[in-house]
C-alpha cells in the first residue's frame, strides 16, 4: 500500500499474543496499534489523529517543496507536475477545473479572477467578477463531482451539484457574465441549454411538487400548509398537529423521499415520483389523520415501522423501547452469532425482558457491550445515565453511570437480584 | 464530505461491526477480507486511512506496510 500512497495512515488491530509484531508495525510506519477487544472511542480518536497527522505531513512536505522550487508563477508544465503529486483526487479535480476555467474565462471575461485553494480532501475553485462569485467545491464520489454555490454581494443565491465539468463551466461562465439564475432556468425551460438543469434542481423540483400537491389535494393548504426550508439542502415540510411529512432529496437520489413522522418518529418512508400516490398518502396522513395500519391495508407495498402499532395504541415511548430490544436481540443473535458469549447475552436479554425492563428501558450496543438507558431516541448524550453490561468468563462486568461511575462484577451471567436492583434504579430516572 | 477508510478484517462479523462504527462516525468505508482484495480496493480508491488486522489471509499487516508491499507471485519454470 505504501507503494500506492506513501502517506497512508495505518492502524493495526492485534491481540495480546502478537504485541511484538505489532511494535514492528510501528517501526515500519503504522500510526498506531490497538489491542483487542477494541474500544470504540479509542479507535475513532486514533483514526482522527492518524488522519490529522497525515495531513500535517503532507502539508509540511508541500510547503518544503514550494520553498525549494523557484518562486515564479507556476506554468502549465509545473502544474501538471504538481497534479501528479496530488495527495487526493479532489485536489486533482480542482486543479484541472482551475486550469480549464482560466483558459475559458481568459476569452470570455478577462477581468474575472480564478483561484484554487484547499488542503487534504477539501478543495475548491472560486471565480470572482465584480460583485458576483461562484465557488465550486470538488468531490470524489467516486468520480469528479462539483458542488456550486452562486453568490451575489456575498449572498448565496443558488446552488447546484453536477458531475459534468462542461456543464459546471457553462453555468459558472454564464453567472459571472451577468445572467440571473432565473434567466438560466428560462433558457432551460426553452430546452435550449440543458446544461443548466442541475442548478437549484432540488429547490425547483420541490416547488413543482408543492404546486402539484395543492392542485391534487387543495385541502392540505388549510390543514397542513407546505413550508419550504432552504439551507444547504432543501426540504418541504407539511405539518398537522404531531404529524409531519418531510419531502427531501436524500443524498444523490433522483427521486424525492417522503418521510412520514409521528411525534418525530418515522412511521414509513416512500420514494416516488408518482404524484397521485403521494398526494393520496399525504391526504390520508395529514388531513384524515389515518392510522398507520389503515394506510398499510390500502397500500400493502409500504414498509411500516414496527413502532407504528404502539403509536396507534397510545403507547409511543413504550413501543420505541420494545423495538430497541427487538433490534438488539437480533444483533446479538445474528450479527454477533460467532461471538463466544452471544448465547449468554441473548439469554440475559430474555431474562430482562421477562422481568419487563424492555417496556421501560432503551437497549443499545457499543461493539459487544450492551447499553441500557432511559433515552427515548437512539443515541446517548453525555449527561444521560446508563448501565453498560459486558459478558466474559469472569461473569458480568457492569458499569453504572448515574451521578458518578460505579463498577460491579457479578460472577453469574444472569439477571441476579443485584442486577435487577440496579436496573430498577435506572428505571426510576426520567426519560430524556 | 465523508472521510474514506479501508477496513481489512477477515472475520465478517467483526468487519460488519467495524463498518457500522466507522459509518456512524461519518466515514465512507471500503471493506476487504484478505490482502489481495485490500490491495485492489486500495489501488482503486486511495483511502487516506487503513485499519487492518495484524494478520489477514494472504498478507500480514506488516507486509501491507512495506514500501514494496505487493507480494510477489511465484513464477513457475
Amino acid at each position: 500500500m505504501r507503494a500506492v500512497d506513501a502517506d497512508v495512515a495505518v492502524i493495526v488491530l492485534t491481540d495480546a499474543a502478537n504485541v511484538k509484531t505489532a511494535i514492528e508495525s510501528l517501526q515500519l510506519g503504522a500510526y498506531a496499534f490497538l489491542m483487542k477487544p477494541i474500544n470504540v472511542d479509542e479507535l475513532l480518536i486514533t483514526a482522527a489523529r492518524a488522519l490529522e497527522r497525515r495531513w500535517l505531513l503532507i502539508e509540511r512536505r508541500q510547503h518544503q517543496q514550494v520553498q525549494e522550487g523557484d518562486r515564479t508563477t507556476l506554468g502549465r508544465a509545473d502544474l501538471a507536475q504538481r497534479d501528479a503529486r496530488a495527495a487526493y483526487c479532489e485536489e486533482e479535480y480542482a486543479r484541472e477545473l482551475h486550469r480549464d476555467l482560466m483558459q475559458c474565462l481568459s476569452q470570455e471575461a478577462a477581468d474575472a479572477t480564478v483561484t484554487c485553494e484547499g488542503a487534504g480532501v477539501h478543495w475548491e475553485c472560486v471565480v470572482r467578477r465584480g460583485e458576483r462569485t461562484c465557488s465550486i467545491a470538488c468531490f470524489d464520489y467516486p468520480r469528479a463531482e462539483y458542488y456550486l454555490s452562486f453568490e451575489n454581494r456575498s449572498q448565496r443565491i443558488g446552488t447546484g451539484r453536477s458531475t459534468s465539468k462542461r456543464d459546471t463551466m457553462a453555468a459558472v461562465t454564464a453567472w459571472v457574465l451577468g445572467s440571473s439564475l432565473e434567466e438560466l432556468y428560462e433558457e432551460l425551460y426553452k430546452g435550449l441549454y440543458k446544461e443548466y438543469a442541475f442548478v437549484d434542481r432540488q429547490l425547483r423540483d420541490l416547488v413543482a411538487i408543492q404546486n402539484e400537491l395543492l392542485v391534487l389535494a387543495p385541502e392540505l393548504g388549510q390543514t397542513a400548509p407546505p413550508m419550504l426550508y432552504r439551507g444547504d439542502h432543501c426540504e418541504l415540510w407539511l405539518q398537522a398537529r404531531e404529524r409531519v411529512c418531510k419531502i427531501s432529496y436524500y443524498g444523490r437520489n433522483p427521486d424525492p423521499d417522503f418521510s412520514f413522522l409521528w411525534d418525530g418518529c418515522e412511521m414509513f418512508r416512500v420514494q416516488t415520483r408518482d404524484t397521485e400516490l403521494f398526494s393520496r398518502l399525504l391526504k390520508r396522513w395529514l388531513h384524515d389523520l389515518a392510522a398507520p395500519t389503515d394506510i398499510k391495508s390500502q397500500h400493502p407495498q409500504i414498509q411500516m415501522s414496527p413502532v407504528a402499532p404502539y403509536y396507534e395504541q397510545g403507547r409511543p415511548v413504550e413501543g420505541e423501547f420494545i423495538c430497541s430490544w427487538d433490534w438488539i436481540g437480533e444483533f446479538y443473535r445474528e450479527e454477533l452469532a460467532h461471538w463466544e458469549w452471544s448465547k449468554h447475552m441473548v439469554e440475559l436479554l430474555a431474562q430482562m425482558r421477562r422481568a419487563g425492563f424492555d417496556r421501560t428501558l432503551r437497549a443499545g450496543q457499543s461493539m459487544y457491550t450492551l447499553m441500557l438507558s432511559r433515552s427515548r431516541r437512539h443515541g446517548l448524550r453525555d449527561e444521560q445515565p446508563f448501565i453498560s453490561i459486558d459478558i466474559s468468563d469472569q461473569g458480568l462486568s457492569v458499569r453504572a453511570f448515574f451521578e458518578e461511575e460505579e463498577r460491579f462484577v457479578y460472577r453469574e451471567a444472569r439477571l441476579t437480584p443485584e442486577l435487577d436492583q440496579l436496573l430498577r434504579k435506572l428505571q426510576a430516572e426520567g426519560i430524556s | 464530505m465523508a472521510r474514506r477508510a479501508v477496513l481489512i478484517v477477515d472475520d465478517p462479523q467483526v468487519r460488519a461491526v467495524l463498518r457500522q462504527i466507522f459509518d456512524t462516525a461519518g466515514y465512507a468505508c471500503e471493506l476487504a477480507a484478505d490482502g489481495r482484495e485490500a490491495l485492489e480496493v486500495f489501488k482503486a480508491r486511495r483511502a487516506p486511512l487503513v485499519v487492518t488486522d495484524l494478520k489477514v489471509p494472504g498478507m500480514t499487516g506488516i507486509e501491507l506496510l512495506r514500501p514494496r508491499c505487493a507480494r510477489s507471485t511465484p513464477t513457475w519454470p
